[in-house]
């Protein structure tokens, strides 16, 4: 089994480096990293373009996609592959823990479809990560499986696109945490949350006193996800 | 402690003028009490209002003169006098704009002042103060600046506060000054250069001194001396050199010198002085641009006072043809004051998507969107509160508006919807209102149901529908259901599922009254038909026709009613006589013979009934007589059909 890092950036020139040099970092070998710049205003591209090898692949979208179909569509080129396992990695969040890619193999050997990590928030350490329920319906649960997020790539082939689209068809812009997950959580046959901490969220300090429209926007997304449920 | 009668007397008087004003004055002085610049623009800005304005001091502002104003509109300006502590109720609460004279965030309101007393560089917004006034601020809904300097200090220390409407209102003269200006000969002028004397740190005298001196200028300090001498003197004199120590946001002196002809000697410090309405060298340009500063300020204001807030409607439905469920007038009734409508049908396969569609292409505000379930599944009784949340989450103006598909408003309680959002106070995220339930079609309404339900509220995002965390659980197949106490659709928030606090009209004295009435006291039941005639006067109610047709609605308990609460609770009830609380025989034995019987004699004999427990003809539930006035008029046809 094989780790591969999707990485969704937009304007990440400031944390591109601190990111590849923390997948690089892995004790184990077993990875690959494809970075997905999405039409950024800065020079995300060219930064990124550093880390290019046999194992870090970097694209450049001629079309803005956002986050949630830059994922879907890269993950789903390798879902006829019974053995790799997708990480997503947002373009401004890094890795903090040398061991990530081998605890990953390590839970997936006993057979989870869908596995997470605790993570902590930049600025207060805080971890919304959390073990959830064998059985329960991942639509009706408070929100668990947040970064670090993963999930066999071939899962994808169980879930319809619809699921990823607002009501007009739309791919989802902004909120797409849950958007992803819910539908793959929904349609694993196990899933498992590992305690400890792999992944650094950063979050924009200000935008939590004040709810920005981005925040509103992904809440909406996420209460139009949710009062849905699974579409099959 | 002993309230003294004087200050209640006081605040009794100021609370009339408040509440027979539309826009409310908060400032440390007013010009009666000290005629410095920031008071002489307040003045000039009051005295061109079109709107009925009232003044308060900011000393005298309490509790209850904020709550006395919840629907007023407020003006802050200067407000040093004022109580800090009542800066949370106002953000959470009133509506209102704020004019920054100086730089209040700072405790010395001057950064440069703070610097030269203290001798290390002002910090103050990093301290209480700075972050008290910049909320204060951002809880605006806009900002009037002196100068684009001021607001840019403000900005790049509290970057939020670029987000927020704001626009450079520069200092305000009154019509009468520009009257007087007009009669000033500034032909005639000498060789002298004005000094506007003061004793104040900041306006810099001994700076201008120096500087007369040191480029061999004829100058004069002037002091003590009227306004009105003070211009004639600036009409006379050759130019003003005005060099503050700090940053003095749109001085009133300079302006007046420069529209009387003067030649200005200034300094960075004077904020406005780049700016074009003031660098160009043709006066016409400064005299537009301050003659047009009541205007940019009331347009504004006029904006917020007048601004009526976007309504969104919404509601769900699942084949109301067959159900004779009245959504056509519901829809109706919702496009008479709402914005939107968003309807979310669960799948209908009797003709009700089509009728949608058809109300959708004759009004672009109706969205209608179809989400199927399957309403065979275990738990489907939980897909109620999920499609209202989804048609909730499509949902994008202001406020939102639930109404079920049997619901209706009167034609008359549009207005009162839109006036309600005018005026809910900011902190209200939801409010429960009147609804009018009847029980069978001759007139009565009943008393043995709670008058009120959720219905408006803002439309913030963490607001959704669901089953309340503390009765969520899960069932061996890990689908939710509900303990008793919720029907599924209750206001929850979304990343927790806690209940969404909310307001009522309904109060303690009111259930107390409904429950003598029910217990039989006529006085009571009178009573409480003049309370709900009192709320219904003043809020807008929505009539219920779940029970009018009685007949149709024991139809729907049998064919529905029974298996959503089983489904919803998770209860397993076998179809017995003893869990049948309409007959005394199993459901599968009621004929339809039987349920017009009962349905008759319902209505005749009863004001209502809550089929928790059977059905008790000696035991006869009071009702509020009404007349078909009550009707709105949208809801006559299907009345008819009835």
């Amino acid at each position: 089994m094989r780790v591969l890092f999707v990485i969704p950036c937009f304007n990440a020139s400031e944390n591109i480096e601190k990111l590849g040099a923390s997948i690089i970092g892995q004790n184990s070998e077993e990875w690959d990293a494809i970075i997905i710049d999405d039409m950024s205003e800065d020079n995300t591209y060219e930064v990124a373009s550093k880390f290019r090898n046999d194992k870090f692949t970097v694209i450049k979208n001629t079309e803005k996609k956002y986050a949630l179909r830059n994922i879907v569509e890269t993950s789903r080129s390798f879902s006829d592959m019974d053995d790799i396992i997708i990480a997503v990695i947002d373009g401004d969040d890094y890795l903090c823990n040398r061991d990530a890619v081998s605890l990953l193999i390590e839970e997936y050997k006993k057979g989870h479809e869908v596995v997470w990590t605790a993570h902590r928030w930049d600025v207060n350490n805080l971890n919304i990560s959390r073990s959830m329920p064998g059985n329960v319906d991942p639509y009706s649960w408070p929100w668990s499986s947040s970064h670090l997020r993963t999930f066999k790539a071939d899962l994808l082939n169980k879930v319809d696109d619809k699921n990823f689209k607002d009501v007009n068809g739309n791919w989802f812009k902004r909120g797409y945490d849950q958007a992803l997950m819910l539908p793959l959580l929904h349609v694993s046959k196990s899933r498992s949350y590992i305690d400890e901490i792999c992944y650094v969220y950063n979050i924009n300090s200000v935008s939590i006193p004040y709810r920005d429209y981005e925040e509103q926007s992904q809440i909406s997304t996420i209460n139009i996800v949710r009062a849905r449920g699974y579409l099959g | 402690m002993f309230k003294s009668p004087f200050n209640e007397a006081q605040t009794v008087s100021i609370q009339q003028m408040i509440q027979s004003s539309e826009v409310v004055f908060v400032s440390d002085f007013f010009v009666e009490d000290y005629a410095g610049g920031a008071e002489l623009t307040t003045e000039a800005l009051i005295e061109s209002s079109n709107l009925k304005v009232c003044k308060v001091r900011s000393n005298q502002l309490t509790m209850d003169l904020l709550s006395s104003g919840v629907s007023k509109y407020w003006i802050f300006t200067n407000f040093s006098g004022m109580n800090k502590e009542l800066i949370p109720a106002i953000i959470a609460n009133l509506r209102y704009s704020v004019v920054e004279y100086d730089f209040k965030y700072c405790n010395y309101r001057s950064p440069e002042k703070h610097e030269a007393h203290t001798g290390s560089p002002c910090d103050c917004h990093d301290q209480i103060v700075g972050k008290m006034v910049s909320a204060f601020f951002h809880g605006a809904e806009s900002l009037f600046w002196m100068s684009e300097k001021q607001k840019k200090v403000y900005e790049d220390l509290f970057p939020f506060l670029a987000q927020k409407k704001s626009s450079v209102l520069s200092s305000i003269f009154s019509k009468s000054f520009f009257e007087h200006v007009t009669t000033l000969d500034t032909e005639n002028k000498n060789d002298s250069y004005l000094i506007v004397g003061s004793e104040s740190w900041i306006k810099g005298v001994e700076d201008s001194v120096k500087y007369c001196e040191e480029n061999g200028l004829e100058y004069e300090v002037v002091s003590g001396v009227s306004h009105k001498d003070l211009l004639e003197k600036m009409a006379s004199s050759k130019g003003l050199v005005f060099l503050p120590r700090g940053g003095d946001t749109c001085p009133r002196t300079v302006i007046e010198a420069k529209i009387l002809g003067c030649e200005l000697i200034l300094n960075d410090n004077v904020l406005h002085r780049d700016e074009i309405w003031f660098a160009s060298d043709n006066i016409r340009d400064t005299v537009d641009w301050v003659m047009t500063g009541p205007n940019r300020f009331w347009e504004e204001v006029n904006r917020n006072v007048n601004k009526q807030p976007t309504i969104s409607g919404y509601t769900t439905t699942l084949n109301c043809i067959r159900q004779n469920y009245p959504f056509k007038a519901s829809i109706e009734s919702l496009l008479g004051f709402c914005d939107q409508v968003v309807v979310v049908d669960g799948g209908s396969d009797d003709g009700t998507i089509e009728a949608l569609n058809e109300i959708a292409a004759s009004d672009d505000r109706v969205i209608v969107h179809v989400q199927e379930r399957d309403w065979e599944s275990k738990r489907f009784a939980v897909f109620d509160g999920l499609q209202k949340a989804l048609a909730r989450a499509l949902c994008t103006g202001e406020f939102c508006w639930q109404q079920d598909s049997d619901e209706v408003v009167h034609e008359n309680d549009y207005k009162k919807v839109k006036d309600l959002v005018k005026q809910l106070p900011k902190s209200m995220d939801l409010i429960a209102l009147p609804v009018l339930e009847f029980w069978g079609s001759k007139g009565k309404l009943r008393v043995d149901v709670n008058p009120w339900k959720w219905r408006l509220s803002r439309n913030r995002p963490h607001i959704t529908h669901g089953i309340p965390a503390k009765l969520r659980v899960f069932d061996e197949e890990g689908l939710l259901y509900s303990k008793q106490g919720s029907d599924g659709c209750d206001y929850v928030r979304s990343d927790n599922y806690e209940p969404i606090p909310f307001v009522n009209f309904y109060t303690p004295e009111a259930h107390t009254l409904r429950e003598r009435a029910m217990a039989g006291d006529e006085n009571a039941l009178q009573n409480y038909i003049g309370w709900i005639q009192q709320a219904t006067s003043s809020l807008p109610c929505a009539i219920h026709y779940s029970w009018y047709d009685i007949e149709r609605k024991i139809r729907t308990y049998k064919n529905y009613w029974s298996t959503h609460w089983q489904s919803l609770y998770d209860i397993s009830q076998e179809d017995t006589v003893e869990n049948n609380m309409f007959f005394d025989k199993k459901w599968s034995d009621v004929t339809e013979e039987d349920i017009a019987n009962l349905s008759a004699r319902l209505e005749d004999e009863m004001g209502g009934w809550i089929f928790h427990s059977k059905v008790d003809f000696s035991k006869p539930t009071p009702s509020i007589p009404v007349t078909d006035s009550i009707h709105p008029e949208s809801i006559s046809s299907w009345r008819q059909k009835k």
